[in-house]
């Protein structure tokens, strides 16, 4: 166990961190607007690596333009299941609500078997072959996993500035944290709820082409992506975005470690344990607090 | 428990008998075998219309308790081996009682087991113990921590289940279990010991749920806080639900690992919980006899493998319209429907029904 071998951990660990914390900020964008946990979110994610592969190892589109054309169509995808499943709601419960998601999460990908098929995916990185390695003391780091972290960090940098800045983030967080007082002041919730949905798609599918090159995409690798993220969200506090951030930094740096020095036997249930833990010390997550998760700011 | 639910009991006991018959006159005996699975998947069902329809609690993780008896049964029966430990005092009133059995595997090997017998309840032990934790730790929290939090359950089990090799045999699972003596691999016999284990469990939840214990259940659905200041320590009963419930997932993974004398992952996928959670939504949540018929019907269906490869989507689409359209699943519809057929036909206003009606009432009147 050298210093370098941890380094390389570790920071693999913040690569796989920043696809959770991406997937954890999709999660808390449709929380804030409607209370919903949206598990079809991992769904979102596969989605856009899918999308990604077939453009540009198929279609033979350059990255460039297939990131954006992956985003756009996962995004769209977000807005019909919006339409289709969550729309016509009245007031359901919260367990109606979660069986619904699962349902949508189940039909997504159901759909994306019959119109891929099950096999896995890969496409090459941005920049580089597989095989091609930056050093630093010692350390190799993968040059997509820069790609990644920095898919996070402009996605944070797009969400705050769209949250703050403009008119229509603005309404969106009026919705959040007031629905009746944002309708009264000309706001339409349904509309914001539904702009949640093609954001938090969005979010996901960039996530899914960014993290391709790295892990490879298959029509099932959904769920798992829901739990970590999910739980990424949790351990940070829900409804908070710099907690989505740092739960899913932890939970990615804490499964790589243990990935690098464990025996596979019980490494995952070691990680989920620890997490529980941690959940149970902290119910209101690292930096979520009662009063955090009641304002439901982004 | 009024007369109706006992004719219902009636009708399940006698169908129990008909069935073997009726499938040996139409030649389709093999069915047997997917009628026992079946039985176990009603099982599973009747904790979960527990404890999601009465106590308001979504488990997505229950796969995860029949596994953990599945494997736990297999594991004490076929692989622990106690054998250079006869003399301790524990092993030797084990095997006095029969709780152990000593004897020679196929490799001339001296072994010391657990009997099948023992071996359910101690899995369900190890159930409830699972449960408790993952209960103390989130059933204070809202639904979602419940909902996660037992996918997660699930998750754990399944990864353990492909990984621990060692202890699970991964990929290739556990074979050669032990059969239960007296039922041995007779399709028959497991119909009747499987069924009647329902029919039980029929009976006593049905009691429990006409009972003080179940009017509170009730209550924590219908609102935890006014339950709450209504004096039902709400926090416990629900506790004690997810432990019940994951004791009978148990139980009837324990039953699995004996009938089939194999167990391997797929048991414990986490796609396999939420087809559990779809039979109860589809059976009306809080409806013990549309949970039962909705997995025995279901869980049929998706055996027979008539919808081929789009199995998991038609379930997906059932799952979904159920839940959006149905709030008190198809029983719930088809007392709407009828009633409405009732309204045309009589064109007689009957308004007092109708305001009157929520799910748990209805299902009273239904079964």
């Amino acid at each position: 166990m050298t210093f370098a071998y941890l380094l390389q951990l570790v920071f693999a660990g913040i690569a796989a961190g920043s696809i959770y914390a991406m997937v954890a900020l999709g999660f808390n964008v449709i929380y804030n607007t409607t209370g919903i946990i949206n598990f079809a979110q991992g769904e979102f994610v596969m989605i856009g690596g899918m999308l990604a592969v077939t453009l540009t190892q198929t279609a033979g589109v350059p990255v460039w333009l297939a990131l954006p054309v992956a985003v756009v169509v996962t995004a769209g995808v977000g807005a019909v299941v919006e339409l289709i499943f969550i729309e016509p709601l009245r007031s359901p419960s919260v367990l109606r609500m979660i069986v619904i998601t699962i349902g949508v999460a189940i039909i997504l990908r159901e759909a994306a078997l019959h119109v891929w098929d099950e096999q896995m995916r890969a496409m090459p990185p941005f920049v580089g072959d597989e095989i091609s390695s930056y050093e630093f003391m010692g350390a190799f780091f993968k040059p997509q996993a820069f790609w990644i972290i920095g898919a996070l960090v402009v996605s944070v940098i797009a969400l705050e500035a769209f949250f703050r800045l403009t008119i229509t983030g603005q309404a969106m967080r009026a919705v959040a944290d007031q629905r009746d007082a944002a309708a009264l002041v000309g706001i339409a919730p349904k509309r914001m709820v539904l702009l949640s949905f093609v954001v938090a798609a969005g979010l996901g599918g960039l996530a899914g082409v960014v993290v391709t090159p790295d892990t490879q995409i298959a029509y099932n690798v959904g769920t798992e992506l829901a739990i970590w993220g999910f739980l990424a969200m949790v351990i940070g506090g829900l409804g908070s975005a710099a907690g989505a951030i740092a739960g899913g930094l932890l939970i990615g740096v804490m499964l790589k470690v243990a990935d690098g020095m464990l025996p596979p036997d019980y490494r995952t249930g070691l990680v989920f344990v620890l997490l529980l833990v941690l959940l149970a010390v902290r119910p209101t997550g690292i930096l979520g607090s009662r009063a955090r998760a009641r304002l439901r700011e982004f | 428990m009024g007369w109706r639910n006992w004719i219902g009991i009636g009708a399940l006991v006698l169908a129990v008998w008909a069935a073997p018959r009726v499938l040996s006159a139409l030649d389709a005996e093999y069915m047997l075998v997917q009628l026992n699975l079946s039985g176990l998947t009603v099982l599973v069902c009747l904790g979960l219309v527990l404890l999601m329809g009465y106590a308001g609690q979504l488990s997505l993780g229950h796969a995860g308790f029949f596994a953990l008896g599945a494997y736990a049964s297999a594991i004490l029966t076929a692989h622990a081996n106690l054998t250079g430990w006869q003399e301790a005092w524990p092993i030797r009133l084990g095997l006095a009682w029969q709780v152990l059995r000593q004897g020679q595997d196929f490799m001339g090997e001296p072994f010391v087991r657990f009997a099948p017998w023992a071996a359910a309840p101690l899995a369900m032990v190890l159930a409830a113990g699972a449960a408790l934790l993952l209960g103390l730790a989130t059933l204070r929290l809202r639904g979602h921590y419940m909902a996660m939090a037992t996918l997660g359950f699930g998750f754990i089990i399944y990864n353990l289940a492909v990984n621990f090799v060692s202890l699970t045999g991964g990929t290739a699972g556990i074979q050669a279990i032990p059969e239960m003596s007296w039922l041995g691999m007779d399709d028959g016999r497991w119909h009747v010991a499987i069924w009647a284990v329902v029919i039980v469990t029929m009976i006593l939840m049905l009691n429990t749920t006409h009972s003080r214990v179940g009017r509170a259940l009730r209550s924590i659905h219908g609102g935890e806080e006014a339950a709450r200041a209504m004096g039902v320590d709400t926090v416990r009963l629900k506790l004690i639900v997810f432990v019940l419930s994951a004791m009978l997932a148990a139980f009837a993974g324990s039953l699995y690992a004996h009938k089939f004398s194999y167990v391997g992952p797929e048991v414990a996928g986490v796609s396999e919980s939420i087809w559990l959670v779809t039979f109860v939504a589809v059976g009306g949540m809080a409806n013990l006899w549309g949970g039962l018929v909705a997995a025995l019907v279901l869980r049929m269906l998706f055996l027979s493998g008539y919808f081929g490869e789009y199995t998991e989507f038609v379930f997906g689409v059932i799952l979904v319209v159920v839940m959006m359209s149905m709030r008190d699943g198809v029983p719930g519809a088809m007392r709407q429907g009828w009633r409405w057929l009732q309204r045309r036909l009589s064109r007689r206003r009957d308004r007092h029904v109708e305001a009157g009606s929520w799910s748990t009432a209805e299902a009273d009147a239904l079964g």
